[in-house]
């Protein structure tokens, strides 16, 4: 078989497994536009499709392209089949038209989209044109991608010195390893310059998600400025292309808290699920993910036991809403959390043990470099500026449009690491300027969208177009 | 000036990861002026309550963020020459520091399927020590594996003639007896740990 076909296959069979999966989730009254499940359905089939590759090694099963790829389209037909004889009974196979609402067309339009288009190229063509390069894509995710392709599954034996694949941060979870070592499979071939094409890809996904959720509320040209915008901040087309797992951290969160936002607007039990999960997911790439799900619930609870402000939003956050916020996310992650609990594995990144107790104490001397981290504007240009700009002057925009909580929620998420970087050991790796900025691309997706959504809805509002 | 300022392509290097350099236009790094920019639109805020001025702001992130394209422009057009047309090894062995790719290529010619290796490397930067597993995989690096790697390493000498590696840690001189499995050149080579 051609080897770009296999190349295209280890892509695909992800997304076909989330595109299914999605399909049989959205059934019933209508949640996503068909262009909004297409960009949606890899964020879900990688996360879905790598815990299962997980699972299945428990078993010692030895990965194989060839069962492994009948398995996957095996249930993603029965979803499909289900799906067909569920919510088409009279089957239509056309394709679904493009909804041209999505894009005014006009010349400034067009100008902007060659502007995503190119910058889009950019970060393919850096990604792609050389192999792993960075630090820790080697020490931690393409070294244990490398060993499970070798393997053929994850080597789940203490003794083994390759016991998760072996490098650095044992305790870091499993998704973009995995991910990478089924292309790999896919392949057979180990070619860690193609492997770097997940970040990339997750990056388109997330902005025409994006734009897609984002143009409704203020209009195509405002949201294609914001897309152009997003894709430039410079740390996250570096790290897009760098083959780390920040970005893909920020990106789900970004995904979790739009699909929050929905539930908020539209009500639907569904949205509140699907952005528990994506929170989930997050924690199955990285521990952050996990501490940022776990603040989001602990602010969530908060705000639901004093019931004080947030008026517009009360009736939505009652304590079944918080539950379902919490349990699809959490059952996604259990199986991992108590493996890594059973080896003792732990979740700082320091190693194996809490470093929690260790480290305890104020460390004021820290201050100094985050002061400097924020201020600096090579890593993410404007961002933080305007985000706090809009957040003091557009009160009522952000009333209106029930935002506020948004705020809270990455406020307390900043919040969160800064009590880390506080009272914990972890204050070293501020000193030596190698995590702040990395910690704050996890939130920033959903800073800019929220922070887009405020300026966008006031221009919208004063009729700018 | 300004042009060589904003299109110099940055080479790619793994510390950018954590901190990216900031941006200079005719020698002055463009966060000053941003900063000045701000300073007089954030009074203009305050004190005279216009909304409307983020669109100044937006304007000006807008054009920033032409900048940066630009710059990957260039980018795209600096790492098409570097990497272009390259095979894979090839283009591992560029991104990989002194040819020490190559030199793991060539060792792995040389090892039994497997087999541990201890390695002597540069100390300072880690960077060798820390690769090295990536490209040696299925061999375990380990201080006392019958292989051994000598890869520039300082204060390292092998005597071929006595068959004997001097070690020379900080004062604390270590000898083994080896002979020469095989040598890329003279601070480049493989050797096995005599049995007896």
């Amino acid at each position: 078989m051609p080897i770009v076909i296999l190349y295209i296959w280890s892509i695909f069979l992800p997304f076909l497994l989330g595109f299914a999966l999605l399909s049989v989730f959205s059934m019933g009254k209508r949640l996503f536009t068909f262009s909004q499940k297409i960009f949606l359905s890899f964020f879900v089939g990688a996360s879905i499709f790598s815990m299962s590759l997980f699972l299945l090694s428990i078993f010692h099963l030895k990965w194989d392209r060839v069962w492994i790829s009948i398995l996957f389209s095996f249930i993603s037909a029965i979803c499909f089949i289900y799906y067909i004889k569920k919510i088409n009974k009279n089957l239509n196979l056309t394709i679904p038209k493009i909804n041209r609402a999505h894009l005014r067309i006009n010349l400034v339009n067009y100008l902007l989209v060659a502007l995503i288009i190119f910058k889009l190229f950019s970060i393919f063509f850096i990604a792609l044109d050389k192999p792993v390069l960075n630090f820790d894509a080697w020490t931690n995710w393409s070294l244990r991608a490398k060993v499970f392709y070798f393997e053929k599954g994850i080597p789940l034996n203490r003794n083994d010195p390759y016991f998760l694949g072996g490098g650095g941060h044992i305790n870091y979870p499993l998704q973009i390893p995995i991910l990478e070592s089924w292309i790999y499979t896919s392949t057979g071939v180990w070619d860690d310059k193609f492997v770097k094409i997940i970040s990339p890809l997750l990056l388109l996904f997330f902005l025409i998600f994006f734009y897609l959720f984002i143009y409704q509320f203020i209009g195509s040209t405002k949201a294609l400025i914001f897309s152009f915008i997003f894709i430039s901040i410079p740390l996250i087309s570096y790290h897009a292309a760098a083959d780390y797992a920040d970005l893909p951290v920020g990106l789900y969160i970004g995904i979790a808290t739009m699909l929050f936002y929905l539930y908020l607007t539209r009500t639907d039990n569904r949205y509140l699920m699907l952005s528990s999960l994506m929170f989930g997911f997050a924690g199955w790439i990285k521990n952050e993910g996990s501490f940022l799900f776990a603040i989001v619930i602990l602010v969530l609870m908060a705000i639901f036991v004093r019931q004080k402000g947030f008026k517009n939003i009360k009736k939505l956050l009652n304590l079944r809403s918080i539950i379902l916020a919490l349990v699809p996310g959490l059952i996604f992650l259990l199986p991992w959390l108590i493996f890594k609990s059973k080896l003792g594995l732990g979740m700082s990144n320091l190693g194996t043990e809490s470093n929690l107790i260790g480290g305890i104490g104020i460390h004021f001397e820290i201050v100094p470099n985050i002061l400097k981290n924020l201020l600096s504007l090579s890593n993410f240009s404007l961002l933080w500026i305007v985000a706090i700009i809009s957040y003091l002057f557009y009160q009522k925009e952000i009333k209106e449009s029930k935002l506020g909580i948004f705020i809270t929620l990455v406020f307390c998420c900043f919040l969160g690491y800064i009590f880390i970087y506080l009272f914990t050991d972890n204050y070293v790796m501020i000193l030596n300027d190698t995590i702040v900025q990395r910690n704050l691309l996890t939130i920033a997706p959903s800073i800019f969208w929220v922070t887009a959504f405020i300026i966008g809805n006031y221009l919208r509002n004063k009729g700018t177009k | 000036m300004w042009a060589v300022d904003i299109l110099s392509p940055f080479i790619p290097h793994p510390s950018y990861i954590n901190n990216l350099p900031p941006l200079y236009i005719m020698g002055l790094p463009v966060d000053i002026m941003i900063y000045l920019v701000f300073g007089i639109l954030i009074v203009l805020f305050l004190f005279k309550k216009q909304k409307e001025y983020i669109k100044v702001i937006i304007i000006l992130w807008f054009i920033i963020s032409l900048l940066y394209t630009t710059q990957a422009g260039v980018q795209v057009y600096a790492e098409g020459v570097i990497f272009g047309g390259k095979s894979l090894d090839e283009l591992r062995n560029i991104t990989t520091s002194n040819n020490f790719y190559n030199f793991l290529k060539f060792a792995q010619t040389h090892l039994p399927n497997n087999e541990p290796v201890m390695l002597l490397v540069p100390k300072n930067p880690l960077y060798f020590s820390q690769k090295a597993p990536y490209y040696l995989y299925p061999h375990l690096i380990k201080n006392n594996a019958s292989y051994i790697l000598v890869f520039n390493a300082v204060n390292v000498k092998f005597n071929e003639e006595e068959q004997k590696l001097i070690i020379d840690d900080n004062g604390k001189v270590e000898t083994i007896k080896a002979q020469l499995l095989a040598k890329l050149n003279d601070n480049e080579y493989v050797l096995i740990k005599n049995k007896y």
